[in-house]
Parts: structure tokens; C-alpha cells; sequence
């Protein structure tokens, strides 16, 4: 039988080899991935662009800050953030009912916007309709924008009802 | 007392010695891999150099051993309430630093493929890894705060 520190010491180094051997282990952390998807974009056609009646022969405009009559769509999303705002515009008016159509055009200045801080007769800023904006909605989340315009029929125009669709199109840059 | 028992003490010493230095190597959470604020429809993507944004860990062990690390838990999403928006984790996403001061900013070995061990040499202060990824929402994603884990491993490989 061996002594007994021998079988202490054997003892004490089978511990130290554990503990060597445990030092060497694996070790794991985990952190988490995260991300905060904000509400989407939300754009509606609150109001037509409307000439109303028009003569032949005489050009008819409607003031962007013309509350009943000129264009106008809300958007909604998430307050603050940065918005493109692109407008696909018509050159023509067409005829519901038969073949023909009325000139419509568009000004540099014929567009504004409301982030909340303004309204349609005292607006935010003025637009170019022609041109891709870069917008802020309000702090509130919304944006109003406003357009004009200006028909031109011709002197044999003929009678009827004249259409044509007036597109935005929206959506968050990023930023 | 015996010379067979100053044998076997200094042996005992010797491997005392052994089991000293070889410390074991820890790894700490230091930053989360946060894509912050995401707009539907509008990937956004954070690199491994964002400060306070990339995922961030600090590896300690003993200086020149050579450790591998693992990501052993890569997502390929983020969820929340069992609703997914896609995640990316490119092959360069990650970068390391055994700086004393770790240069996140402008890291001296960048470009790493987290979906491969990464094998690494500790400095005096071990190592602070770095990991960036894309997020990439639909246009109808819907909204609220989405997570998932990421988790590595570090081992020593013995060399």
C-alpha cells in the first residue's frame, strides 16, 4: 500500500489537472439582433383637382390654395421621417365620351405642402410638381400636399367632361 | 524524508505551474447588434465600424494563445410575434481588434466571414470582435421591435 502523501500529493494534482483542464473550456455569449420597423406609409387622394366649367378658347387655372378645387392628398406615417414624393402628371384631359381631349399643364409653382405648420392657403413650402421632392412629415406623422393647374381648351373644344388621373407616388427614403 | 517524495514534489510544482498559466479565456457581451429605427420597404444596413450599432464582444484569455471563435447562432431573421423580417449577414461582416485601445472606427483586420471560424491570436488585452449584418423590410412589414440571438464561442485551440 503506498504512503499516505503519496496519495496526497497524487491526489491534489489529479485536482489541479481538473481545474486546468475545465480553464480550457468553451466559452459562449449572446447578444440579441434588434430592429424597430416603423409604420408604413399611407397616401390618400382627399381631393380632385376640379376646373369646374370651363369656355372654349379660355384658359382656366385653379390655385393650389384653392380649398374646394384644388388637388389634394394626405399622407401619414411615422412623425418626422423623410419621405420622396414623386408626381406622375397628365398632359392631357380626356373626354368621357367621345375621342378628344383638353391641354393641361403644370407651373413650377403650381404644388405646396402642410407638415402641421401651415395650412393649404398659408402653406409649409411650395413645390414643383414636375420635379421628385424630398419631404419631412410632420410631428404629428402628416403631410398634406397641394396642387393646380391650368386646362386650355381650344376654341372648338368640344362639350363634355374632361378626365384625366393625377398620381403621387410616396415612400420613406431612409432617413 | 525520502528523495522519491522532492521527486514527486517538484513534479507537483511543475504541473501546478502548467494548470497556472493556463487561465481560462472569457467572452463579454459588450454591444448589441441594434438596427435601430427601419422604414418598410428600405434595407438598412450597419456596418461592423458603427460605433454603439455593429454587435460587440470582448474576448480575455492569455496574450499570444490562439483562440477560435464561432458564430455558432447567425440569424437569418429578426421576429416579432412570429412575424420575420429578413436579415443579412454578409462573409465581411465582422472585424477584430487586439488593440489595448480597440479601433472599432477603423479596425486592422476587417472584413471577416462570421460563417466561418475565426482563428486569432489574443492580445495583451484579448480581443473585441465586431459584427454588422442588412435588414431588409417589405414594403407591408409590419411594424412594432423585432430581435433575434446571435451567439459565439471562443476556444482555445491549443496553439
Amino acid at each position: 500500500m503506498r504512503p499516505l502523501y503519496l496519495r496526497l500529493v497524487a491526489t491534489v494534482v489529479c485536482a489541479i489537472l481538473a481545474l486546468g483542464g475545465s480553464s480550457a473550456a468553451q466559452e459562449v455569449a449572446t447578444i440579441q439582433a434588434t430592429a424597430t420597423v416603423v409604420s408604413g406609409l399611407t397616401v390618400v387622394g382627399a381631393n380632385n383637382l376640379q376646373f369646374g366649367t370651363v369656355t372654349p378658347g379660355v384658359p382656366t387655372t385653379v390655385d393650389k390654395a384653392a380649398v374646394t378645387s384644388a388637388g389634394r392628398w394626405d399622407i401619414s406615417g411615422t412623425a418626422g421621417s423623410e419621405i420622396s414624393v414623386t408626381f406622375t402628371l397628365p398632359l392631357i384631359l380626356d373626354n368621357t365620351s367621345s375621342p378628344t381631349s383638353m391641354p393641361i399643364s403644370f407651373s413650377a409653382t403650381d404644388a405646396s405642402y402642410n407638415d402641421g405648420t401651415g395650412s393649404q392657403s398659408s402653406p409649409t413650402g411650395v413645390l414643383d410638381p414636375a420635379a421628385p421632392q424630398t419631404l419631412r412629415l410632420g410631428t404629428v406623422g402628416l403631410l398634406e400636399i397641394f396642387i393646380g393647374g391650368t386646362v386650355s381648351p381650344t376654341i372648338s373644344q368640344g362639350g363634355g367632361d374632361y378626365t384625366a388621373d393625377v398620381t403621387i407616388t410616396v415612400a420613406y427614403t431612409g432617413n | 524524508m525520502p528523495r522519491s517524495v522532492f521527486r514527486l514534489g517538484f513534479g507537483f510544482l511543475m504541473l501546478l505551474g502548467l494548470a497556472m498559466t493556463s487561465s481560462g479565456q472569457t467572452i463579454t457581451t459588450t454591444n448589441n447588434l441594434v438596427f435601430g429605427l427601419v422604414y418598410p420597404g428600405q434595407p438598412k444596413q450597419i456596418l461592423p465600424t458603427a460605433v454603439g450599432e455593429a454587435g460587440e464582444w470582448l474576448i480575455a484569455g492569455n496574450e499570444g494563445d490562439e483562440v477560435r471563435i464561432t458564430f455558432t447562432t447567425l440569424p437569418t431573421y429578426l421576429n416579432l410575434n412570429g412575424v420575420n423580417v429578413s436579415v443579412v449577414i454578409s462573409e465581411t461582416d465582422a472585424a477584430l481588434d487586439t488593440a489595448a485601445v480597440p479601433n472599432q472606427t477603423s479596425p486592422p483586420v476587417s472584413g471577416l466571414d462570421p460563417w466561418q471560424p475565426i482563428i486569432y491570436r489574443l492580445g495583451a488585452n484579448g480581443l473585441t470582435l465586431w459584427l454588422g449584418g442588412s435588414i431588409i423590410p417589405r414594403q407591408a412589414q409590419a411594424e412594432g421591435d423585432y430581435s433575434n440571438l446571435i451567439q459565439v464561442q471562443v476556444e482555445y485551440t491549443g496553439n
